[in-house]
């Protein structure tokens, strides 16, 4: 189920070369980097919420890894790297409050409205995506990044420059408020 | 089935529920996982709270992957200018500038009284060349082609650029000097300081952060005891208003103590202002006097700080926005005063008032918003060449939380005009021409901050 998952070291001794190819100026290096990232950087922005601009924000994150290239040591996950200037670009994206309520907004149009519609989501899936929606910002990163980006707490915690602690504390919160959000809305439905 | 006693919270709640998560998640040692478990077997309440959360995970787990509906590398790679892939690394000629950069500040700190203004300019000068670098490096491209896209950023790096360069040495931004009253100095000041603190984030701690940082020191220096920013005066409420979401937007960025100290004491003042009016205006005490044009700003300001938690404020918000609703026609023209009045027409109000409605809802929906919406609409269609840096901040801002194509292209519009208009020579390049109703009292770096903040 997670994005990253198979992401092991074979594959990050590949993403550092490919790195390393891109800093050189190989543009064919950059593509496979694309290649190989973004299926799972698109479904990062939009289990944050973002669905019309995901491929945006996507496409805004691999222009940062260019831009950064040089900042880029190979010590550190490149994953580590790629989803810090994607939260980066999230939270660039959440700082005009007016935008964030646009995005909002046309999330809320945008899902689709019954079991069989364009995304061939389930009911369970769309519920999910519901309560994911209803968490705070800070929640949901942290919920998306554990659940389906396959990230540990540590590599979490660098991203977002809190102590590994607080990851478990907040994903604690998180799981209780999304238990508490699902039951309502079973509820609501057998009523 | 029992509880470890020495684990429970009063509330029933085991001390050990926060390992469930990284349990089930597969996140602990083998050494945590042998804990854990021997723990689970005598804690009822960690075994409930175990199996509501497997059924959460599960749930959640129904989300599926999806693929990218094209490949996005060769977009991707053509908003890449080709002069970029040659680039090398920057600890050659880029680490260099900054080194003698940095030296040249050290000399220019240390160096004669007698000509520390030229110093400031210069180091001011210096400063903003690494800005524009830096620049380069942290502006988002939007969304249309990367041309464009590269003017604006270039359009926007040399406006700060000039805005560095004529920041006085105590932090502030001299009204008179650039062509504005005397009593907007402190407001002139904020507006500055959000166009730098809106197009970088790193505002307060990357190239630009040491003429942010005079600047917020200014304001700060200018907050009476009462928590008012700048002189007692009529348009007081405008000097009050920008300089609070200055510090508040610096807040944003960095949670410092002084910057939430001061704006505690600014929300206070803006509260007692209010006065029971619902609104502010030019004196405090005349319903009469009650205006939009003034009341937008100490509105945002309590609605950006209520965003940012500051507490107790909802109430008030909720009283102006309920003011600004009856200052808007059946057509959702929003007016100055009193209902139907319009004696500098309704762009720029109506524009403002959007912003805050938005803001303060949270959404762009609703049958009030709709309808000025449809007024900005017809508003940013009809507009020419000539720019009214007033109306078309708040048009822009309006227009880009409302999003969608057609508010694109009305947005890319204007911001086409005022790239078109900007300064290239003379002694003031990257500035903005003093051309509309209000120039005359902001001066050319209100034209400028807010020509900055339009083209975000």
């Amino acid at each position: 189920m997670t994005d990253n998952a198979g992401h092991e070291p074979d594959a990050e001794i590949q993403d550092q070369y490919l790195m390393e190819r891109v800093r050189s100026g190989d543009q064919d290096a950059f593509a496979v980097l694309i290649r190989r990232h973004q299926q799972s950087v698109l479904n990062f922005f939009r289990r944050l919420g973002a669905y019309s601009n995901a491929e945006d924000l996507a496409q805004e994150t691999f222009l940062r890894v260019f831009r950064y290239r040089f900042k880029y040591k190979p010590v550190a996950k490149f994953t580590t790297f790629l989803y810090t200037l994607a939260r980066h670009a999230w939270a660039d994206g959440l700082r005009k409050a007016m935008r964030h309520a646009a995005i909002a907004e046309r999330v809320a149009n945008e899902l689709p409205a019954s079991d069989d519609g364009a995304m061939g989501r389930t009911r369970a899936a769309m519920d999910a995506q519901m309560a994911l929606e209803k968490l705070s910002d800070k929640l949901r990163v942290v919920v998306v990044m554990s659940m389906y980006q396959g990230m540990k707490y540590e590599e979490i915690a660098e991203i977002l420059d809190i102590p590994s602690g607080t990851v478990k504390s907040r994903m604690f919160t998180a799981l209780n408020q999304l238990k508490e959000i699902l039951d309502d809305r079973s509820r609501a439905k057998h009523e | 089935m029992t509880d470890h006693g020495q684990n429970m919270s009063e509330a029933g709640v085991c001390s050990r529920g926060l390992d469930i998560a990284p349990y089930l998640q597969g996140q602990m040692s083998p050494n945590e996982l042998t804990l854990f478990e021997g723990h689970l077997k005598t804690c009822a309440s960690c075994q409930t709270r175990v199996v509501a959360f497997r059924k959460v995970i599960t749930q959640l787990k129904q989300i599926p992957t999806e693929a990218p509906i094209r490949d996005m590398a060769p977009d991707i790679i053509a908003r890449i200018p080709e002069r970029e892939w040659s680039r090398s690394s920057p600890s050659g000629g880029f680490m260099l500038f900054l080194r003698l950069a940095a030296l040249f500040l050290c000399v220019a700190g240390v160096g004669l009284l007698a000509v520390h203004m030229r110093s400031a300019r210069q180091s001011g000068i210096a400063a903003t060349a690494i800005a524009q670098e830096w620049k380069h490096a942290q502006v988002a491209p939007a969304k249309n082609d990367g041309q464009e896209t590269g003017e604006k950023t270039q359009a926007v790096a040399t406006a700060l650029e000039w805005l560095a360069s004529t920041q006085e040495t105590d932090g502030n931004w001299d009204a008179e000097k650039w062509g504005a009253e005397q009593q907007y100095t402190v407001g002139i000041t904020a507006l500055s300081l959000l166009a730098f603190i809106d197009s970088d984030r790193h505002a307060l701690d990357g190239p630009n952060a040491a003429t942010v940082s005079r600047g917020l020191n200014y304001l700060m220096t200018r907050q009476s005891e009462q928590g008012r920013f700048g002189p007692e005066c009529k348009e007081q409420m405008y000097n009050h208003g920008i300089a609070t979401l200055a510090l508040l937007e610096a807040y944003a960025l960095k949670k410092d103590d002084a910057f939430k100290q001061a704006i505690g004491r600014a929300i206070q003042f803006t509260c007692k202002q209010q006065n029971g009016a619902d609104s502010w205006g030019y004196e405090q005490s005349a319903v009469r006097s009650l205006n939009t044009s003034v009341t937008v700003w100490p509105l945002q300001a309590l609605i950006r700080a209520d965003s940012l938690g500051f507490p107790g404020l909802k109430p008030v918000i909720k009283r102006s926005i309920f003011w600004l609703k009856t200052m808007t026609s059946p057509d959702g023209e929003v007016a100055y005063s009193k209902p139907g009045e319009f004696p500098d027409g309704y762009d720029a109000l109506t524009a403002a008032g959007v912003v805050c409605l938005v803001k303060s809802q949270g959404r762009v929906s609703g049958g009030d918003t709709e309808k000025m919406l449809a007024v900005l609409h017809k508003s940013a269609d009809e507009q020419g060449e000539s720019i009214n840096y007033y109306s078309w901040y708040f048009l822009t801002q309006a227009l880009q939380g409302e999003g969608g194509e057609q508010s694109d292209k009305l947005v890319t519009r204007l911001q086409r005009t005022l790239l078109a208009k900007q300064t290239r020579s003379g002694p003031c390049p990257g500035s903005w021409d003093l051309s509309d109703q209000w120039s005359a009292s902001g001066g050319r770096v209100y034209t400028t901050a807010m020509s900055v903040l339009s083209l975000q």
